[in-house]
């Protein structure tokens, strides 16, 4: 734990630095405000120090900067441009493999570099996100703090306007909305040149290739639509929540306005949520517009986002795997840095989580722990060395469901005999038995292998029973 | 019993505004929007234009707004509108691949169910442990993973490698009882026809169901470990309770919350299904959203689209109803 | 009177993000069978944290870091801290049981009152299920629930707040426990309940020779039932006396600023004072004694050492340095 630790601290001394620099501006901005506000500043800083502890966030936000990077800087830094097709010439070698003729991941099936592709995918992505919450985020948040603060009947029509976009599975109104739109916007996009300018500096495209951008306009009003209504039930039930709160009354029995009341008292409150939905949001559509150019709809020639390359390079699968493996799998990264990025910062601003963090009291992953993880990695090992094929399909079937299961079979069966000394869990053994004897049956060696990794996850429970009462 | 009957009428009472808006929104997709109608019907910029006549008379595309919208409510209604791609009215299409989504996702449900459940009691009762990290990291992956991407790689190991699942085609039995063909061939006792489903069906919805899994087990273990704070369950351990009596009361409190995510997870199953269908070559619903997409079918595109809300505002209806029954405060 | 309960250097600590919180810091106390038990004190100042150890009820981050807490039973001393958890759960709920301030969050909404009390008669005993449903509506009835046979299969949401209270007592009295222990049983109903309830507890008293150990902020209360009282101050016993002795004569300086403070049933005051200062931060607590920053009487010993709780009479302790044996003897 030493590594992370030392990461922890320089994180530290980075956002506490962060911290200190803008509490100085802010003071020269509006002097005195660092006395009044002292405890909002260590609650700043403690929410950081949370986050510095948290592995995960550290990683997600690792993650999410090397996104921004390629993003931002990935077309200029690209090998070969989006339209460039330097494979095109080798005939059958259109689509080479990774490494050869220095293509680093290899080439797609127009002859591209799959490499820059998947660079110029991250900026597709970075800008797609970045327009539709821009958009979203806005006309949700607005919605959903008018129809939480002044209830009554705006409430009530708000809130049915959003239950009809909530019925539509999200995908599917998307997908509709996105096919749909193109032809209608194209022109819009031909004839208003700011807008292609604008449009075609963001995505990094050329001028010819500017009546092929209105699809990506579509997705990303097809993306807000089906984003908003998310917004507006969450901010609108913090906003109830707070309402109820005493000093809004009062404000309100004073005489202040509503929107000053709105800004000083509820939208605090309201930040912190919208943040995390923020955070879980731009993870959330970078993943679905690439499914929506999965499916078609997104992306079209020559533009490419890592969605499409999976869309065209399915048909190939798996004799060219590249083309859909190294796209998927930079989709799946990003994603993931969201989500991680996402979750921590929700457990570090939500103060029920936050009082759940116990210091120092953190029950040891001791030793013990570890032994049944490599049990289970070395079972599966075993039975793909061994060969799935020969095997039964019952056995790893079992073997699987024994494994998540055999957690629980140890608590009930503690639980029911009611007694903590139990040394052996004989029944769970008894469910084993018949996977072990057509492990023997098929394989001797691998059928060993399997009972003595098998004995290995059982070994901490057994020693933790013997070891004394709780 | 007769409170749920009259909560059934209030109920079905204010689904009305939001079927009716969601025929709003379904009217503007297929009717507004395209800036010609009748051409995109007919194919779009390669369109003939006497079938483009042809359908503009029949379904009264040249009419104003609220003449189109009677008459597309009518033709819904009645099965009177067909798609100009395969001649077929829609619902006869819809309903022939109705039953291929909903195995798909009530296996999902049941497999997310399954394992979902028990995953969170584990990682509460094993809290901070690797174990419960694990989880987490799971269900935060679940949220993550493509599954446009990871669908190619089970299928790999699945059906390239392993001969464990059929990627053709979907088994039906001989005759049709319930509409369900999993039903259908466990009452007719026909059991290749059974098993070729389960062998059809396993890895799609095991591969939804296990990452949907991952995000009950995160919420039912975060109910949980609140609920085990809780003075409820302070009073209860007070009594001089046996444990498991004590986890009865903390699981039934935290499982009401967890319906909720259950049954609305259904909707957003639907959605994914679109992808799982067209990775796994399975021909329902999805797939025909998305050919319909290719092909410019609108008519399809707007029964497909109205059918899915359908279905997610009578789910959330079902909701309602299981969490009256089981949560007494809430009865009526 | 024989001892039923004794709590030796008690000390539990709550480990926080904000850092280790001394919570319980060496408490020392005796109870007497059958008597009515009072500790008092302000908010926070560990009486709460002090019932719940007693059974091991301490919830996480919080932590029972040493102490014994002795129950004699039939004459036999158990380590209440000591012995398995499937012992301690059969005293828990039988020999020991607990009333909780707050009715509506005790009890569990899901389940009807009825089976919340059956509940409790069924984990320790080997009853019928009629038997134990006679013995829930006898048991609403002696707290006084009108209607108790259809009120029995009431859901907790469809009771007053009141007679959600009278039926947590009747959990409590099910299995006729040796001690009961109430923690501000009357904070969440109003007057004219608070009565009624107190009264039950005082009857209930009388019938079964109950050991009642009562925790409240509510000198009225104190005044009304108890026997002999115990003052909290910072995780700490400040003084333990009889009722008569602490309402007529209190000599911690802290159980002095205390009664000024609130109206006195017993004593006649002109004027309500108040404690100069504020709760001590229990992360940081002040060295030695830790009333010591408000105390007007505060000599240098005091910064520097805790007092020992003194022995003034067998009734009477008091850890307060100007009690110590050397100061009362000399000057």
């Amino acid at each position: 734990m030493g590594v992370w630790e030392l990461i922890a601290r320089g994180l530290d001394r980075i956002s506490f630095g962060i911290v200190d620099t803008v509490v100085f501006i802010i003071d020269h901005i509006k002097p005195g405000w660092s006395a009044k506000n002292k405890t909002k500043v260590d609650e700043w800083k403690l929410m950081f120090y949370a986050f510095n502890r948290s592995p995960l966030g550290v990683l997600g936000l690792f993650l999410i900067i090397i996104f921004l990077l390629m993003g931002i800087f990935g077309p200029m830094i690209a090998p070969y441009k989006y339209n460039e097709y330097p494979a095109q010439f080798l005939g059958d070698l259109k689509n080479s493999q990774p490494g050869a003729h220095g293509f680093i991941l290899g080439t797609e099936i127009y002859g591209r570099d799959l490499f820059s592709m998947l660079l110029y995918g991250a900026r597709m992505s970075l800008i797609l996100t970045v327009l539709t919450i821009a958009l979203s985020a806005p006309i949700g948040v607005t919605l959903g703090l008018i129809s939480g603060y002044y209830g009554g009947k705006i409430d009530e029509l708000i809130m049915r306007i959003t239950d009809i976009f909530y019925a539509f599975p999200g995908l599917v109104l998307a997908i509709a909305l996105a096919a749909v739109l193109p032809e209608r916007l194209r022109d819009i996009v031909l004839t208003n040149d700011l807008l292609k300018k604008f449009l075609l500096v963001l995505f990094a495209g050329a001028e010819r290739d500017a009546g092929n951008i209105a699809p990506f306009v579509s997705v990303i009003l097809a993306l807000v639509v089906v984003g908003w209504p998310g917004y507006t039930r969450l901010v609108r039930g913090v906003v109830l929540s707070v309402k109820e709160n005493v000093y809004v009354e009062a404000a309100r029995a004073l005489g202040v306005s509503n929107f000053s009341i709105i800004r000083k008292h509820i939208l605090p409150n309201v930040a912190s949520i919208i943040l995390v939905v923020l955070t879980f949001d731009l993870g959330g559509i970078v993943i679905l517009g690439a499914a929506l150019s999965f499916l078609g709809v997104g992306a079209q020639d020559p533009f490419t986002d890592w969605g499409k390359l999976v869309y065209v390079g399915s048909r190939f699968f798996p004799n060219y795997y590249w083309l859909v493996l190294y796209p998927g799998l930079t989709l799946f990264i990003v994603g993931l840095g969201w989500t991680f990025f996402g979750d921590a910062i929700r457990d570090v601003l939500d103060p029920q989580t936050r009082r759940r963090i116990e210091f120092g009291v953190k029950e040891e992953v001791s030793k013990l722990d570890i032994l049944p993880s490599i049990g289970v990695i070395g079972i599966f090992l075993t039975l793909i060395w061994t060969g799935f094929d020969a095997w039964d399909v019952l056995v790893p079937l079992t073997l699987v469901v024994y494994l998540m299961l055999s957690g629980i079979m140890y608590k009930v069966l503690e639980i029911i005999v009611n007694n903590i000394d139990l040394r052996y869990k004989p029944i769970c053994l008894v469910s084993v038995i018949p996977v072990l004897w057509s492990a023997f049956k098929v394989h001797l060696v691998g059928g060993l292998i399997l009972s003595g990794l098998l004995v290995l996850t059982y070994i901490p429970s057994i020693l933790k029973a013997g070891g004394g009462s709780q | 019993m007769a409170g749920i009957s009259k909560y059934l009428v209030r109920r079905g009472l204010t689904l009305i505004p939001t079927v009716l808006g969601v025929l709003l929104i379904t009217f503007f997709i297929g009717y507004v929007i395209p800036a010609d109608p009748a051409r995109a019907w007919a194919g779009g910029e390669k369109a003939d234009p006497n079938t483009a006549r042809e359908l503009a008379k029949r379904y009264h595309l040249d009419e104003p707004f609220w003449s189109q919208f009677y008459w597309m409510v009518r033709g819904l209604l009645t099965n009177a509108i067909e798609s100009p791609v395969r001649d077929k009215p829609i619902f006869d299409l819809i309903f022939y691949r109705l039953p291929t989504t909903v195995q798909l996702a009530l296996f999902t449900e049941i497999i997310a169910v399954l394992f979902g459940i028990p995953m969170g009691i584990i990682a509460a009762l094993k809290k901070d442990t690797w174990i419960d990290s694990s989880i987490r990291i799971w269900a935060l992956v679940g949220t993550s993973l493509p599954v446009f991407w990871f669908g190619y790689l089970l299928i790999y190991v699945f059906y390239i490698r392993l001969p464990w699942t059929d990627l053709t085609g979907v088994p039906r039995p001989s005759s049709t009882i319930t509409g369900l063909p999993v039903l259908d061939a466990i009452i007719l006792g026909d059991w290749d026809v059974f098993f070729a489903i389960i062998k059809r069906f396993w890895l799609p919805s095991f591969m939804l169901g296990i990452l949907f899994a991952g995000t009950i087990a995160r919420y039912l273990r975060n109910t949980l470990l609140d609920f085990l704070q809780s003075e409820t369950i302070l009073f209860a351990k007070s009594k001089g309770l046996p444990p498991l009596w004590v986890w009865k009361h903390a699981l039934k409190n935290s499982l009401i919350p967890v319906v909720t995510i259950i049954g609305f997870g259904f909707g957003s199953l639907l959605g994914g299904a679109v992808i799982t269908e067209t990775v796994f070559s399975l021909p329902g619903l999805g797939r025909l959203t998305i050919e319909a997409i290719y092909n410019l079918d609108f008519p399809v595109i707007i029964g497909t689209t109205l059918f899915f809300a359908i279905i997610v505002v009578l789910t959330s209806l079902i909701v309602d109803i299981i969490y009256s029954l089981i949560d007494p405060r809430v009865r009526l | 009177m024989k001892k039923i309960l004794e709590i030796k250097d008690l000390h539990v600590h709550f480990y926080t993000y904000a850092g280790v919180v001394k919570a319980v810091s060496g408490v020392n106390l005796e109870i007497y069978e059958g008597e009515t038990f009072c500790l008092v004190g302000e908010t926070g100042c560990g009486k709460t944290v002090t019932s719940r150890a007693i059974t091991r009820l301490v919830p996480s981050p919080g932590k029972i870091i040493k102490g014994e807490i002795i129950y004699y039973k039939d004459g036999k001393p158990i380590n209440l801290l000591e012995i398995p958890e499937e012992k301690l759960r059969k005293i828990r709920g039988d020999e020991i049981s607990y009333i909780f301030q707050d009715p509506t969050a005790s009890l569990d909404p899901l389940y009807t009152s009825g089976y919340q009390i059956t509940e409790t008669i069924f984990a320790h005993r080997k009853v019928s299920k009629n038997k134990a449903w006679r013995e829930a509506i006898e048991l609403m009835k002696s707290v006084l629930i009108p209607d108790a046979e259809s009120r029995v299969k009431n859901y907790p949401h469809e009771l007053s707040v009141g007679m959600r209270q009278r039926v947590v007592i009747s959990i409590g009295l099910a299995n006729r426990p040796r001690i009961i222990i109430a923690d501000e049983p009357t904070s969440a109903v109003d007057v004219t309940i608070q009565a009624e309830l107190l009264d039950i507890l005082r009857k209930l008293k009388d019938l079964y020779n109950t050991t009642t150990i009562l925790i409240t902020h509510n000198m009225g209360v104190v005044a009304e039932m108890c026997d002999r009282v115990a003052v909290m101050y910072a995780g700490r016993i400040a003084e333990v006396g009889t009722v008569n002795e602490i309402f007529k004569d209190p000599k911690h300086p802290y159980t002095k600023g205390l009664l000024k403070a609130v109206p006195n049933p017993l004593t006649k005051i002109e004027k309500l004072e108040y404690i100069e200062g504020s709760v001590p931060n229990l992360i940081f607590p002040p060295s030695g004694c830790r009333f010591h920053p408000r105390c007007k009487y505060v000599m240098d010993i005091c910064k520097e050492e805790n007092p020992p709780l003194f022995e003034l009479s067998p009734t009477r302790k008091v850890s307060c340095w100007l009690y110590s044996p050397e100061k009362r003897e000399g000057g």
